[in-house]
Formats: C-alpha cells, structure tokens, sequence
C-alpha cells in the first residue's frame, strides 16, 4: 500500500510540474496575444464603439454609421461589457462616444446565471469583477448557475464544484497551470495555421443577425421568459446595476460620452414585459443621470416600425437593422 | 453520479481511504463502509429511489431465506414464483407501463377501436434493470441450490448494491460476488496499479471515443433524410464506436474500481468488433447480460421444450434446430425489451435472432462457401461482415423510432453511398483506437501495459491519455447504458 501511494504521489507531482511549465509557457503567449493592449487596439478613425447584447448585435451597423464599430456579443452580460469597454477605452484614446444597448432585461437578474461563465474575461477583470466571479459566499448566484438546490448535497456539491472552478481559474490566469489544454491546444493550432478563430478574442463580433421575421407568440413568451423571470418570480440584479454605475464612471474617467439606447422592440413584446422592470429601470436611469453629467438616454423601444422590420419580438432584423441604423447615424456626431 | 464526474474523482478516494485505512480491520465494518458509499452513490442521482432498491434487496434476501429454509418442493417453487413475479412486476411498472399502455392502444387503434390515451409520467430509477436481474439470478441460484440463502442482511443489501456495478453493470452474479464480499480482501499493489489503468482506459473510452462519437452521431441521427449514404454508412460505424465506447468504458472503470477496492469483477466486452461471427460476437459482447441470459433463459426453456419436442424432425427439419430457433428467439426478444420500451430494441434484439437462426440453417452452405472462396483463410472478411451486420443493428438501436431507423437504412442503400463522406477528427481517434484493441486483444483492457518494465516509458503513456482525455473531450454525455 505505501508504494502505491508513493507511486501515485510521485506520478502527481510529476505531472503537475509538467503542467505548470507548460502553462506558464501558454500563459505567456496566449495572454500576450489574446488579451494585449494591441489585441485591442480599434482603427485610428474608430471614434463610436458599441456595446451590449444581440439588442446591440442587430440594431447597429458600423457600414452604415461611420467611424464606428460594434463590439457587442449575442448574450454579453453588463458585468462582462464593463471589463471589456475599460480594456477598449484603454487602447483606444481616439474614441469619443460609447454607446450601449439598454434595454429593460439587462437589469433582470435573470442573466446572474450567466457571471459565473464569464471567466473566458477573467483577465479583463478589475479585482471587484474577480471577487464576484470567486465569491462562493454568495449562494444566489451559485442557486442560478447550478438550478435550485433541492437538497443539502445538491447546495454543497454547488459550493464545492465552485470552489473547483474558481481554484481552477486562479490556477490558470493567475498562476499558469494549464487546466483546460484543449483552449490551449486549439488555440496554439489555429496560430500555426495562421488563424485564430475570432471567438477567441475578447472584440469578437457577434453574429447574432436574422432576415427573417417571426412574431410567433410563442417565441415572444419564450423570449419573455428567458428575459425576465425565474421560476415565475421577477427580480433585479444587484451585479448588473451595479455594472451599469462603474460603466459610467469609466466613460467620465476616459472623457467620453455615454450613450444608453433602448432599441427597438415589437409593441406586442413590449407590452408583455412586467412593469417591476419598467419601473427599476426608469429608477436606474433618474439616478445615474443625476449623478453623470457625460450621460445621453434615447427611448426608441416604442418605435413604430413595421412587423416585417421586425427578426423577432426584441431585435431587428437586417432591413430593419439597415433603417434604423440610417435613422440614428448622425446623433453620434451632432 | 457520473464516473467522468468531478463528484466521482472526489467520492473515490475518500471511499479508498477510509476503506482501507480506517475500516481495515474488521471486514464487516468494511463492508458496512462499502454499503453506505454505495447507497450514497445512488441517492446522490435521487434518493427517492433508495427505497426502492432496499426493497428489492431485502424482499430477494427475505424470499431466498424462505426457499432455503421450507422442505417441500411445491412449497419453495410458489416461494420461488412469488419472488420473480415482484421482481418483474417492479421493473415492468417502472420501465415498461407506458410503452405497454401504448402498444396495446396502437393495437386497438388499428383495429378501429379508439381508446383515451392515460399514460403516467413514470421517472425510469437509474440502473433497474441490473439490479432486478441480480435480484433475479440471487432467488433462482438459492431455490437450485448453487447458492445457500445469504442470513447477513449486509452482505445480501451489498451485493446487490455494490456501487460500481449498481448502474449498468457488469451483471455480476450474486454466487460469484457474495463469497467475495464475505472473505478478507486484501491489497494487491499490481491488481490496484492495473484497476487505475482500466479506469484510465475506460475514461479515454467514454471521453474521447464515445463524446465526440456522439457529436457526430447526433448530427447525422437527426439529419439523416438530407445527407449521402455514405455519411449514414459513417454515421452508423460512429454509433458502433460511441456505444462500445460508453459501455465497456464503463465496464473498465466499474472493474478498474472494484480491484482498487480488492474485488475481482468478470470481463465483460471481450473486443466485441473483433468477433468472426454474430455468436462469437455475442460472447464477446456485454458478456454478463449474455451469459445471465444463458443461463436463466435460454438453457431453461431449451430443456424444457426439448423434452416436449418429441419426435426427430418437424416438417423435414430437425428438432433441435426448431428448438434453437424457438429459443433463441424468445431470448433475443426478452434482450431486445430489456434494453428498453421502444419497438426499435425488440426489433435489434429479433434481428440478432434472424443472424443466429440463418447461420444455424446455413452452417453447411457457409462452410463450402468459406472453403471455396479461401475466406477461411481470411479472417478479416469475416470480422468486417460481423461488424457491418451489428452496425446495421446499431441503427435500429440508436433510431428514435421504426420510422426513422428504416428511413435511415433506405436511405443509407442508395446511389449516394459511394460518394465520400465527411471526415471529422473522431474518425481518425477511432481508427488509432482499432488499431490499439487490436494490438492488446489478448489482454484483459486497452491499457494493460505492464509487460513494459521502462517506467518512463509506460508513465509517458498515461500522461498521454490524461493529456488526451483533457484536450479532446466530446461534450458530456450520459452514459447510454444509464437507461437500461
């Protein structure tokens, strides 16, 4: 039994400082690649930068609106936009205005869910954003990433998985051991072959884009539900809000302007969403007006476009991307 | 819990150390520690379904005490009826009610009798079907006497519980488990080093073979009417790997767990693709459900309807091929329904019976033929044909319905077969993977490599496993045997 154990310890020790070679090599390059201020760095003439979920992702098109560019990403969460736009605003002094989308989900905590996923930006974190994705002392979270905890073992393997991960996080990012080889790996070979996938940078353009239009009522309740509630229940989120303010704050450091947008959305959609979130929302905006002076709020979710301009309930779709992004090209300039 | 979990890696040696460090001196305390890791591991899926599985246990362990203890024959023979007839009850209200109700409503339908549909949303408990069947074998092997009814409700509730084979097996036969859990295990260094690389082995099986198996089998499973018949033909050999892959990848890790522990469990896939024939392959495949099989079904309704069989040939043709026929049949049909509720599994199971039954009829015909056409002297041609009459077999296992299984297989025979497919990077695991079974068949597993005595050498292989199942996994899935 002792050699075996010996033997099982050896062959530990081993590999994990093969690991750590390894992952401080990879660290070392793919970080300097990935996540450099170069990685990040936008087009002299970029001077308006777009932020936000697929509401941003089918609304602006940069052909259309000049000197711009849009970094949105389908399903990008505040928390994550918020790291993103410092790193952006950093490399990027020429830019003028950031525009976000803000829409009445994305103070819903149902996107808490997805904070603990966001690590792939874990590098991009301020030590506020790192304490949140480490923090296991907040239960919600974990109860929206892993479902709801049904018993005493499902709540403690909860915690216990997230202590793995967060282990493995800080594993990884901050001390170079390699946990996931396979990010590495296919990392490394699309570099040899001389192309990294886009998805692997943090400027990924999201792809979200429809040319097609479906009002269906079901899909608008499914959207509904995605958007806006847990279990039937509705309810902010403190991280997202929270988010939103520190948003702010970075636009009024760097000296740009702030654009918050309400795209357009379907009235049939529109009059589905619960006025608890209407309410906060217009809660949100009063206050972050009265405390930023670099703020601009525009309302187009009432816009009475046509069905047909529509993709679904809350995005545009092509055409209607095209139209509105003509309508609003020049208030970034005026 | 999975074992490609985080909670297993976890649950695992915690269970190793108390149970050699801590519950090492005395034997009932160890298997008292192995009973309680066991419900453990099956509560921690739904522990409602604990109570079911404590209740067949000791309903097996009450009922075999009977058999032994009453003296007449009548008398332990109804004992002996009562104990199948609950055992099979549970299973088939658990796992067979609704497709039952269903079938006999499709059955009216298409006799112009139209009947209201009640079916009840009935949770399959995971792992029913491998421990019914111990249950099973534990009453029969007592009332043959093979086996003295166990008094120990420990021991009785471990063997029919132990964690590694609680889920899909093997199907570990209570007159070979239970000695072992009533003698002293004791620590083989060589038998423990091996147990971890059949788990290793087993884990590459499930995450490498069988994950990113099942990408594609999915794509091509759900798409299959608009893409060319030699992408089904693919398709269907995938299906072969991700099946074998999940189940005898599990069967490793199960024995590979079992010798950690100091238990010696039976072999139970046998490199089943390498197989020269269908019965060959059936002895080499899921050897434990084949074998149970064997033994309580097939032999017992072969003796008894040999004896009824009296005269020498029926209808020119011999009785004993009738019998074989017969029986063989019945069994393939009680294999296929054991797999599931779904006319996709009794189907597989029959076609299997066809196999048997042509290669019986034309025993005489095939042997000419081989020896004419110098097959014999090439047993590739005749692996190759084994594997493409069970990938064929494979399709009506893995298609969601009839429908869709003979809509594959239509489409899968047609012009578009000799066209060339597309290859994705599990094609060429696969292939090094064949190549790999075919070097080690003489062995018990894939990874048994002690016959390399450079230590470097044989670690640098672990290492590049560990680096393979951590580079190249398929997204998570189930295991498919979970459902049986």
């Amino acid at each position: 039994m002792k050699l075996f154990l010996k033997k099982i310890f050896l062959f530990t020790i081993v590999f994990g400082i093969c690991s750590v070679i390894v992952g401080q090599i990879y660290l070392h390059n793919y970080l300097k690649i990935v996540f450099s201020e170069e990685a990040f760095r936008l087009p002299e003439n970029i001077t308006t930068v777009f932020f936000g979920d697929s509401h941003a992702n089918t609304t602006f098109d940069p052909e259309i609106i000049e000197n711009s560019f849009n970094a949105s990403v389908e399903s990008e969460i505040y928390f994550t936009t918020y790291s993103k736009m410092i790193a952006l605003l950093k490399s990027n002094p020429q830019i003028k205005n950031v525009v976000l989308s803000h829409g009445y989900h994305n103070l819903s905590f149902a996107y808490n869910k997805d904070i603990l996923f966001s690590d792939k930006y874990y590098s991009l974190f301020d030590q506020w954003g790192k304490e949140i994705i480490h923090s296991a002392a907040n239960g919600q979270l974990l109860e929206y990433k892993y479902g709801p905890f049904n018993s005493f073992f499902s709540r403690w393997f909860a915690y216990l998985e997230h202590f793995v991960n967060s282990t493995f996080i800080r594993l990884k990012y901050d001390m170079g051991v390699p946990v996931n080889l396979t990010d590495y790996l296919n990392f490394y070979v699309s570099i040899l072959r001389n192309n990294p996938k886009l998805n692997e940078f943090p400027l990924y353009p999201g792809n979200y884009r429809s040319d097609k239009s479906n009002l269906e009522e079901s899909l608008t309740n499914k959207f509904i539900n995605l958007h806006y509630y847990i279990d039937g229940e509705v309810g902010s989120s403190r991280i997202m809000i929270e988010s939103l303010y520190r948003m702010a704050e970075t636009c009024r450091e760097y000296n740009v302007n702030f654009f918050l947008i309400n795209t357009p959305i379907h009235s049939s959609f529109k009059s589905k969403i619960p006025e608890y979130y209407i309410k906060l929302y217009d809660e949100v905006l009063i206050d972050l007006k009265d405390k930023f002076d670099n703020i601009y709020y525009y309302d187009f979710s009432s816009v009475d476009y046509p069905d047909s301009l529509f993709g679904d309930g809350d995005h545009l779709n092509s055409i209607g991307m095209e139209r509105f992004s003509n309508k609003i090209k020049y208030l970034f300039t005026e | 819990m999975l074992f490609n979990s985080i909670e297993f890696a976890i649950f695992l040696p915690i269970v190793f150390i108390l149970y050699w460090f801590v519950a090492n001196k005395s034997l009932k305390l160890q298997n008292f520690l192995l009973l309680g890791a066991s419900y453990f591991f099956y509560a921690f899926w739904d522990w409602r379904f604990l109570f079911l599985l404590i209740f067949v246990s000791v309903l097996s362990y009450s009922i075999a005490l009977i058999i032994q203890k009453v003296e007449q024959k009548e008398q332990k023979k109804k004992w002996l009826i009562t104990g199948i007839s609950i055992n099979l009850l549970v299973l088939a209200y658990f796992k067979y009610f609704n497709f039952f109700v269903d079938s006999f409503i499709d059955l009216f339908t298409t006799l112009g009798i139209s009947l209201q549909k009640t079916t009840f949303e009935i949770i399959l408990p995971i792992g029913i079907s491998f421990y019914i069947f111990l249950s099973l074998s534990y009453i029969i092997d007592v009332y043959w006497e093979k086996l003295k009814a166990e008094k120990n409700l420990i021991d009785v509730l471990l063997t029919l519980g132990f964690f590694p084979i609680l889920l899909a097996g093997p199907i570990q036969r209570p007159i070979t488990l239970l000695p072992q859990i009533k003698s002293k295990r004791i620590f083989h260094y060589q038998s423990a080093v091996d147990g971890l690389r059949q788990i290793l082995w087993g884990l590459f099986k499930k995450i490498v073979i069988a994950d990113n198996a099942a990408v594609q089998v999915n794509y091509i499973f759900s798409n299959y009417e608009s893409l060319d018949g030699s992408m089904l033909l693919l398709g269907a050999f995938y299906y072969a790997f991700q099946i074998y892959g999940d189940f005898s990848g599990y069967s490793d890790i199960a024995i590979g767990t079992a010798r950690l522990l100091g238990f010696n469990l039976m072999q139970n896939f046998n490199y089943p693709y390498f197989s020269k024939n269908i019965g060959e392959f059936w002895k080499r495949w899921h050897i434990s459900l084949s074998s149970w099989l064997n033994e309580y079904l097939f032999l017992p309704i072969s003796y008894s309807l040999a004896r009824k069989l009296s005269r020498r040939k029926y209808f020119g043709v011999r009785a004993d091929k009738i019998n074989y026929s017969i029986v063989i049949t019945a069994t393939f049909f009680l294999c296929g329904l054991w797999h599931g509720a779904n006319w996709t599994f009794i189907i597989w199971g029959l076609l299997y019976a066809f196999y048997l039954i042509f290669a019986l009829f034309t025993k005489n015909l095939k042997k000419r033929f081989k020896k004419n056409l110098w097959l014999d002297k090439l047993p590739m041609v005749s692996i190759l044909i084994t594997f493409l009459l069970t990938s064929l077999g494979w399709i009506f296992f893995r298609a969601d319905n009839l429908a869709q299984a003979f809509g594959y297989i239509e489409r899968l025979f047609s012009a578009s077969l000799f066209t060339i497919p597309e290859r994705s990077r599990t094609l060429y695991f696969i292939i090094a993977f064949i190549i790999i079974e075919w070097l080690q068949r003489k062995k018990q597993h894939g990874l048994e490599i002690d016959n390399i005595k450079f230590t470097a050498l044989r670690w640098s292989i672990y290492y590049l496993i560990i680096f393979l199942i951590l580079n190249f996994s398929g997204s998570q899935q189930e295991f498919i045997y979970f459902q049986f």
